[in-house]
């Protein structure tokens, strides 16, 4: 079991390096550097130093040096001294954007999936136990529905009908008055409201998938041998379903966690961007567009190295779950 | 199974034919697509697919009442009501609207629609439009309907500048279905060649596309997507950001298939009936296509048809965040992006029809891969 | 008041499917003595598993009905208590099943849920019927595991399906299967899928706890070797129906209904040299059986009415039964689920 886990970990290291070759090949297509845009301002301005000022700065971060020594410098500051960078647009330093929105990020992609397994498992079992219901058939309906709806166009939908039905607050993460304030129940619940929208948002589609899988899962393992075989102990129906079948059709959902993960983090981004919420979505979006690479770089390295350690967990919860895995 | 087991009591045998032959005529694409015909609502999907296809990809300028680009003074309109009774509860054979003038209400300093019950204006069909050119080269101004006088109708309302929104979504439809088409092809023959030498080949080569596909699923979706089109320089021309923004996409989609394809190829590698066909010394061709690829088409085509919502996907979240499909090549996601505030959603909520098409043919071609799927699997 | 456990009568089992209802067991009538061992035998598709689970009132859960007929158990000579009439998913058959009949099944590895250990499906059982506690229910499975001669018992409570072989699974299986002193056992094909090595011993096992624990059991194979090394009295089925009725060795020795001799005759002798024999034609769909008796299509035998008129049992010898025109007239037939003296006295 130790030897599973270790020999994943080991896994991880070579698959984070790849990816932050990946992360560093994206950030540096486009023609120009952090510095190209500031450039740009400084000429229209009329400054004749243009060129000179943004060169010294080129030459303080060794922009100028090549391609691969470049690479180095960027994940040798990253791995040894915690250094994510500046970004040019916000004037800060790039861990500090991330202290400051990745919490946020974190917190909803968390909440999306505990929301997800909470409502999917328990309607997936049900459709299967009770096929060609009515039940099944609406939720079936809306489960298709939940995967093609865009997320975005959820999000604006849903907060259409929140501020102009139920007369919520809508957009970023508290209303006016709690900003800025300390922590209370008053701000607690409001940020609760809040986050409601963006939760469901975000978890839809994996909601709506979740369904499916069990729905399928169950189905199958209802016509197994050893559900006869329970029945014919004489076990009741519930044990039947919630331990035995249960067990079984969870395997699916926990190895997809890991794929789940990337699926939930793009949603947020974009949902974050709609919904004005201080997460990372806006941030990177910004800094693509201003070519902030060392935003956009540290970003998708963060974003995909969280990803992975999510495939890790699930690879783990997995093999504690399914005995079978890791005689394999 | 009901169905394939009554069609096979069907095929009475004319009396003098053997019975062998008789058999031979259920090939496996004949139950194919008789499976696929017990799907109701896939094959009610697949004609609504073709309708669109007809009215938005083909001859979007016939079905439209102007040019997507035709601008009128009014801007903002809520959807023209077409009706069938007028206001004193008469029926007319043909529809018609009432001419319209905006005024500002002094409460609510909104801008509202006054109709003018005197004026009827009838709907007519076939009338001669803007002009245009069908499928890029036969001019032409013949369009299905239109409406006589000086307003226009607006069967979906019009957008701030003044633009028929039915006529844009037609056109912007038929943009977003051939992305998805044409990037679900690219990267259908990125799975099936990478899958394939992945299954075929083994060794090292399996391992080092294995590796690669282990990375790309790794990183979220959008963000890459995101960073790769944010990357395409803003000059190039329309078309080429088009062409760019199709393959983007593609490259992340190909993942799916490839896996599926090399575990099929690594399984049937193995399959007795593989192994019997080496045993008679058959040539390794006619394995590949006589006994491999007809096994693992379906696939194929479910894939490619399960494949194709997330590409529409992808394109319309690119397009509505702004580094996606620019104007004047108009996609369903750039209209959405017209609709981007509350304030304007909820004064003008007919700006999110066009979301409404893409969850529409998102769901289509998931009903008919659903469809696709049940027919080609032997076993259910 | 009766020495008979299980008295089954007209039982009907009817399957839906999107083809139509599919009738897998029809008019089966048979009495089955305490401490018996009655085997039933036939092809794949005749009925006997079906025959089993009907009993067990199992096929409910798989769109199955019992359309007719009754299943009257009795546990002790003073209680009755009709199967039919109980819900499928009522307690008082949940306590009847695994704690008074209990089955077992063919393939060991199904049977058992891959992702729990062995001892815990054990244990399960006692805690629901015995009431045990879980310490002494994995206590018992303990003894019960030593019984059935696994070796390590402790250390294989704790263990997954995956890591027992195929024999030592089945031995698991039936050691559940009495670990609450059922009445009872129905085996349905318990060694079919085992070398024959590991199904001598298995066979053997069973019998030794037949002997032990005075159970009842019912036999279920197509392997007529099994049949003769086992059972007391024979059932045999086809299409659904029973063909034939008799103790093990009147079967052997003088088979009456065609069906049978046929059966009997295509079992390949060693050092023959004869061409193997096979009956001719198939076994019918059946969604489509044929009017009349059912095998009368592929009956070297067949009379004209065979092929109209669907047989009566007859009684030629006594306790040797047969639904075969060639053994009566209209008018000769028995009841195939025959009453003891002492029942018949009582006026049951």
């Amino acid at each position: 079991m130790w030897a599973y886990i270790v020999r994943r970990l080991i896994y991880l290291i070579p698959m984070v390096l790849l990816i932050s070759i990946v992360a560093f090949i994206v950030i540096e297509l486009p023609p120009g550097d952090i510095f190209t845009n500031e450039e740009l301002q400084l000429r229209r301005n009329g400054n004749p130093n243009a060129a000179r000022i943004v060169e010294a700065r080129r030459e303080i971060y060794g922009l100028n040096e090549p391609v691969i020594s470049r690479y180095f410098i960027w994940m040798g500051r990253i791995v040894f001294d915690w250094d994510f960078g500046i970004s040019v647009l916000s004037q800060r330093e790039v861990t500090e954007i991330l202290r400051e929105r990745l919490p946020t990020t974190l917190l909803i992609t968390a909440l999306s999936i505990i929301f997800t397994w909470v409502v999917a498992i328990p309607i997936g079992i049900y459709s299967a136990v009770k096929k060609y219901t009515v039940f099944d058939y609406s939720t079936t309906f809306v489960a298709f529905l939940g995967m093609a709806i865009p997320n975005f166009l959820l999000a604006l939908i849903l907060m259409l009908f929140a501020f102009n039905t139920l007369g919520w607050g809508i957009g970023g993460l508290m209303s006016q008055e709690f900003i800025g304030q300390p922590m209370s129940m008053a701000k607690f619940l409001d940020m609760a409201q809040h986050l409601v929208i963006p939760v469901i948002v975000v978890a839809m589609s994996s909601m709506a998938g979740l369904v499916r899988v069990l729905r399928g899962m169950v189905l199958d393992e209802m016509g197994k041998l050893y559900v006869l075989t329970a029945r014919a102990k004489g076990m009741p129906e519930r044990v039947v379903i919630w331990k035995h079948i249960l067990k079984i059709a969870m395997i699916p959902v926990i190895s997809t966690i890991g794929w789940i993960l990337p699926a939930l983090i793009s949603g947020e981004t974009i949902t974050a961007i709609v919904m004005n919420l201080p997460t990372i979505g806006q941030v990177f979006l910004r800094s693509l567009q201003a070519q902030d690479s060392y935003v956009s770089g540290a970003l998708i390295l963060i974003l995909s190295t969280l990803t992975i350690i999510g495939s890790l967990i699930s690879d783990i919860l997995l093999a504690v779950v399914d005995k079978r895995v890791v005689y394999s | 199974m009901g169905a394939a087991l009554s069609s096979l009591e069907e095929s009475t045998t004319p009396p003098g034919v053997h019975p062998h032959l008789e058999a031979r005529r259920e090939t496996q694409w004949y139950l194919f697509r008789q499976k696929f015909r017990t799907h109701k609502l896939a094959r009610v999907s697949l004609w609504v697919l073709l309708f669109l296809v007809v009215t938005c990809v083909l001859f979007p300028e016939f079905f439209s009442p102007y040019s997507p680009q035709r601008v009128f003074d009014n801007q903002n309109l809520p959807p023209s009501r077409v009706r069938f009774f007028d206001a004193d509860g008469r029926f007319s054979f043909v529809p018609f609207v009432y001419a319209f003038t905006q005024e500002l209400d002094r409460e609510t300093f909104q801008r509202i629609t006054v109709v003018d019950t005197e004026d009827k204006r009838s709907i007519r069909i076939f009338v001669l439009g803007d002009s245009y050119r069908m499928l890029g080269f036969i001019p032409g101004r013949l369009r299905l309907f239109g409406v006589e006088g000086d307003q226009g109708v607006f069967l979906f309302g019009t957008d701030k500048l003044g633009r028929d929104l039915f006529s844009r979504t037609l056109h912007a439809t038929r943009i977003s279905m051939t992305i998805g088409l044409v990037g679900v092809l690219l990267s259908t023959l990125l799975g099936l060649l990478l899958g394939g030498v992945s299954g075929l080949q083994g060794g090292w080569v399996d391992g080092l596309i294995q590796r690669a596909i282990d990375v790309i699923l790794s990183i979220p979706t959008i963000p890459l997507w995101m960073a790769l089109a944010a990357s395409i320089p803003r000059n190039w021309s329309p078309l080429g950001i088009y062409f760019m923004i199709t393959i983007i996409i593609s490259l992340i989609g190909w993942t799916g298939l490839a896996r599926t394809v090399r575990g099929k190829f690594l399984s049937l590698r193995k399959e007795d009936f593989v192994l019997a066909a080496v045993g008679f010394n058959a040539p390794m061709l006619s394995i590949i296509t006589r006994h491999l690829i007809p096994n693992f088409l379906s696939y194929v085509l479910v894939s490619l048809t399960l494949s194709v919502p997330a590409m529409i996907l992808g394109e319309t979240a690119l397009s509505f965040l702004g580094i996606g499909l620019q104007p004047p090549v108009v996609s369903l996601g750039v209209l959405i992006q017209q609709a981007q505030n509350i304030q304007d959603i909820t004064l003008y909520p007919w700006l999110l029809i066009p979301g409404g098409f893409v969850v529409i043919i998102v769901l289509l071609y998931n009903f008919i891969g659903d469809g696709l799927r049940d027919a080609a699997d032997p076993y259910s | 008041m009766s020495d008979h456990i299980l008295r089954v009568e007209g039982l009907k089992t009817v399957f839906k499917t999107f083809s139509g209802d599919i009738n897998a067991v029809d008019d089966v009538a048979f009495s089955l003595a305490r401490n018996e061992t009655l085997g039933i035998v036939g092809e794949s598709g005749c009925g006997k598993s079906v025959t089993a689970r009907s009993i067990m009132k199992l096929v409910e859960f798989e769109n199955g009905r019992i359309d007719a007929g009754s299943v009257e158990y009795m546990p002790t000579p003073d209680e009755l208590i009709d199967l039919t009439a109980l819900d499928h998913k009522s307690a008082e058959i949940r306590a009847i099943r695994g704690g008074q009949i209990s089955m077992i099944f063919q393939e060991p590895m199904a049977s058992f849920n891959p992702v729990f250990p062995i001892g815990k499906q054990m244990a399960e059982v006692l805690v629901h019927h015995l009431g045990l506690s879980k310490l002494e229910a994995r206590d018992r499975a303990i003894e019960m595991l030593n019984r059935v001669k696994i070796p390590n018992a402790a250390q294989r409570f704790d263990e997954y399906p995956h890591e027992f072989s195929g024999g030592m699974r089945q031995r698991a299986m039936i050691a559940m299967a009495i670990s609450c002193n059922p009445k009872l056992l129905i085996a349905d094909e318990p060694t079919t899928a085992l070398d024959v090595t590991v199904e001598a011993q298995i066979l053997e096992l069973l019998n030794e706890l037949e002997a032990e624990h005075s159970m009842t059991t019912i036999m279920i194979t197509h392997d007529m070797a099994v049949i003769a090394e086992m059972t007391d009295n024979v059932m045999v089925m086809y299409a659904g129906r029973i063909a034939e009725y008799s103790s093990a060795s009147a079967l052997f020795a003088n088979p009456l209904h065609p069906y049978t001799q046929a059966l009997l005759k295509s079992i390949p002798r060693i050092g023959s040299k004869e061409e193997l024999y096979s009956i001719e034609g198939s076994v019918p769909s059946l969604l489509d059986l044929p009017k009349g008796c059912y095998f009368a299509p592929r009956c070297p035998f067949a009379m004209e009415h065979c092929h109209t008129q669907a047989p009566p049992t007859f009684e030629p010898e006594p306790g040797h039964r047969v639904r075969c025109w060639l053994y009566g007239e209209p008018g000769d037939e028995v009841r195939a689920a025959p009453l003891t003296a002492s029942e018949e006295v009582a006026g049951t």
